[in-house]
């Protein structure tokens, strides 16, 4: 058996395995895509997000992706979203509506679980976004990423950040953050047990912030800890002293709005 | 015109037929009329014979679990019960506890057993017995009237049941039901596949019957009473199987029944050996008429039944019902005969009214919509229980109450199978339902744009599967909304020009206000408005999240 045909059985296992592009989502972020193993958001597994705050662009950075999906007929499903998902920010953001799914019980939290694991189960929808108000055991995360793995979809979770130090069968686990926010203060939070950390340098966007404003775009800036990256390359040993620079675990990452600034409605 | 979308039919057709003896209706295959077949090949009957269809209506009906007289009894010994009722048709020992139940009718000033159920009999009683004597063995006994109107209407429901199997079905009499087969069996590939899957469904109705087969109607029936499972497909041997049995089969009027035994023909071999002139002279024509259709000799017209335009199906409880698990039987007997109408008719159901009667209170009318019309017993029976376990009960239920009326073509996708988008229509709609049925009809909606100045009237609940217009570009508005403006209690630094919306004045909703980006000191960018009368104030109405 040569090593081709072996390379090529389904039982092996490849340490530094490289998804081959299939179940992967591009984040539509060059910055992210690098950082993440299979080059985009993962297919089939869960993503946790975990935020301190609102407002400081966890939605948006989903919205490349989203925004792919239902112009390609495909449809999400947001369940339990703390404010009202707003129209006209979301077709802005180029989200086909009419293939985006609300579900909002207003009700028990219990509901919302099951909605979102019915629904990918289901393998009908291809993404689906979890508001998460509780801490969530890990049973019930577990649940989910055994759902996605089912149903073939992208599950996201927002979580609030203080469950980052829980453990989590998630794919990948990351914590935002806004970039002014001072990151030495949070060290604890990036330490993962399974150590199993990305270190990755990222330039901020290619487009000057001269750039933007000629565009009607805006910066806004955001900062990414992947602290579990399931699958992950371990490029990280190249920057040498990482193991024991923790506070260098971040990826700092210029988020683009990418909103287009038209003319004030005519009144 | 036969159905195709019975699933145990599906699954039959897949083998592909044996013969193929019309050569004009292979491309239409399955679907081929009706009509010109019949012209071409002879006439099959089966008869069903439901001579307990009254009892076995009550039946199952009444399996309550036995701890539902307590409302607040614990969820698991109701799990048990419920799995108890799924199997009870098939297995009547998990019913004896289950209540006694006996039809009654009025002989002669003289109240009698007319049937009754296992129970029942367990206990001694049996058909015939004075009602007063039943009462003495078991005072627990649930006596109906018998009602000769019901069983007509329950005979003509399971006729529109059997439809799902042909298109020519007759009900007979009080007890009978005839399927003309003859066009089916290409469909089903063979009668015993036929005859197999009617058997099934009818234990899934939870009625007991018997089925015969034979070339005329009479003779079927014949066979179905006298409880003779071997098909009979001509004429020839028709004779010789019927024979050696009793004349007491036959459906002829008792006095004449009585006349012949008394004249020592006692099997129905003795009977076709009289001369008919010396038969007609003795008992009339009737006698004779009957003998040749029997045989047929004469042809023996039959008008089909049809299906009515609406469905709608009653059942009464016999006890009253505290907890909705204990509906289980009931309401999937319901949803097979509304699947089984459905099949008949080829048509789905996207919306259907399920009403739970109490007797000292408002009836609970539930409404249950599904996205795309279906014609599948298990996603309507899920959807309605789903909807059931939700339903808090204000009084127990003495009667359940279901009712169709608007019926509509299910989406087929016989040609594009490889499209995904398709498939994923289909099941689409069961996720929905399924979220819909637990969740409510408001907890799930897609979002739609308005063409609005006033944000918080820029965007509306759709439904899905309504496509709306995309209304043009947004000046930069946040991802999230509140619903109501709630005052900003700390320091924001306001960022860039006002975007002023004005407007609204014609529905006395009247906007005047400033929009402004704004940050906090954590970075979190809000969407705020300063109200044009109030300058001081500041109000956060979104988020840029």
């Amino acid at each position: 058996m040569t090593l081709e045909a072996l390379l090529k059985h389904p039982a092996l296992w490849k340490g530094r395995q490289q998804h081959d592009g299939k179940d992967t989502l591009a984040t539509g972020y060059d910055a992210l895509d690098a950082a993440l193993p299979s080059q985009g958001w993962p297919v089939g597994a869960l993503t946790e997000i975990m935020t301190t705050d609102a407002g400081i662009g966890e939605l948006s950075l989903l919205l490349p992706a989203l925004g792919a999906l239902t112009s390609n007929q495909q449809w999400i499903a947001l369940v339990a979203p703390p404010y009202v998902p707003y129209a006209p920010a979301l077709a802005n953001a180029g989200i086909a509506l009419e293939y985006t799914l609300v579900i909002d019980s207003q009700s028990e939290h219990k509901n919302d679980f099951w909605a979102a694991e019915q629904i990918l189960r289901s393998g009908v929808f291809s993404a689906v976004i979890l508001w998460s108000s509780t801490n969530g055991d890990e049973r019930q995360q577990r649940r989910l990423q055994l759902a996605a793995e089912q149903g073939k979809s992208w599950a996201v979770c927002y979580r609030p950040s203080r469950t980052a130090q829980t453990s989590s069968p998630a794919g990948l686990r990351m914590v935002l953050r806004h970039a002014d926010t001072q990151s030495g203060t949070r060290q604890g939070q990036t330490r993962h047990p399974q150590g199993d950390l990305q270190t990755h340098d990222l330039q901020p966007s290619d487009l000057q912030s001269g750039d933007l404003k000629a565009h009607g775009l805006q910066t806004h800036g955001l900062q990414i800890d992947i602290i579990k990256n399931r699958g992950g390359r371990l490029k990280c040993l190249n920057l040498g002293d990482a193991c024991h620079r923790k506070t260098d675990n971040l990826i700092a990452l210029n988020q683009r709005m990418c909103r287009v600034d038209k003319p004030a409605h005519p009144p | 015109m036969r159905k195709l979308i019975h699933p145990t039919a599906t699954a039959l057709k897949k083998k592909s037929p044996k013969t193929d003896n019309d050569s004009n209706n292979r491309d239409k295959c399955h679907s081929a009329s009706h009509k010109k077949r019949s012209e071409t090949r002879q006439q099959i009957w089966a008869s069903l014979y439901l001579p307990d269809l009254l009892l076995d209506n009550m039946h199952g009906t009444s399996a309550e679990p036995e701890n539902s007289t307590e409302p607040n009894s614990s969820p698991e010994p109701d799990n048990n019960n419920n799995n108890n009722n799924n199997n009870n048709n098939a297995n009547t020992n998990n019913k004896i506890t289950a209540d006694a139940i006996a039809i009654v009718e009025r002989v002669s000033n003289r109240q009698q057993i007319r049937s009754c159920n296992a129970t029942a009999q367990a206990a001694g009683i049996f058909t015939g017995m004075a009602l007063n004597s039943a009462y003495a063995i078991l005072p627990s006994l649930t006596a109906v009237e018998y009602d000769a109107d019901r069983e007509a209407l329950l005979l003509q429901q399971a006729g529109e049941w059997a439809m799902q199997f042909s298109s020519i079905v007759c009900p007979h009499g009080s007890n009978h039901i005839l399927i003309e087969i003859g066009g089916s069996k290409r469909l089903f590939d063979s009668y015993e596949c036929l005859l197999a899957t009617i058997e099934t469904e009818l234990k899934k109705l939870g009625y007991t019957g018997l089925m015969g087969i034979a070339p005329t109607p009479l003779a079927a029936n014949l066979l179905a009473r006298a409880n003779i499972r071997r098909g009979i497909l001509n004429t020839k041997r028709l004779a010789t199987i019927i024979r050696p049995l009793s004349i007491s089969y036959l459906e002829l009027a008792p006095d004449i029944l009585e006349g012949l035994s008394r004249s020592g023909i006692r099997s129905i071999g003795q009977l076709l050996e009289i001369s008919p002139a010396s038969l007609t002279r003795r008992f009339g024509p009737a006698c004779c008429n009957y003998l040749d259709r029997l045989m047929g000799r004469h042809p023996d017209p039959r008008t089909p039944l049809r299906l009515s335009d609406t469905f709608s199906r009653s059942t009464t409880l016999p006890i009253e019902v505290h907890d909705t698990n204990a509906l289980q039987f009931a309401t999937q007997r319901m949803i097979n005969e509304l699947a089984a109408f459905l099949i008949a008719c080829d048509r789905g159901v996207n919306h259907f009214t399920f009403e739970l009667v109490h007797e000292r209170h408002e009836n609970t009318r539930l409404e249950l919509r599904f996205l795309q019309a279906t014609s599948q017993t298990k996603h309507l029976h899920r959807v309605l229980s789903e909807r059931l376990s939700q339903t808090q009960l204000p009084a127990p239920i003495s009667a359940l109450h279901l009712s169709a009326s608007a019926f509509c073509e299910i989406e087929r996708d016989a040609s594009d199978f490889f499209l995904k988008s398709r498939s994923q229509q289909n099941s689409l709609g069961e996720v929905i339902d399924k979220l819909t049925s637990r969740l409510g009809d408001d907890a799930i909606y897609t979002l739609a744009v308005v063409d609005e100045h006033r944000p918080e009237k820029a965007w509306k609940k759709s439904f899905p599967e309504i496509r709306e217009a995309p209304v043009g570009n947004w000046p930069q508005r946040p991802l999230w909304l509140l619903e109501t403006p709630k005052p900003a209690n700390k320091a924001l630094q306001l960022l860039g020009d006002a975007e002023r919306i004005e407007t609204g004045w014609w529905d006395s909703n009247d906007v005047r206000r400033d929009y402004f980006v704004a940050k906090d000191r954590h970075g979190t960018r809000y969407w705020v408005f300063r109200d044009r009368g109030k300058p001081d104030s500041l109000f956060i109405h979104g988020i840029f999240a």
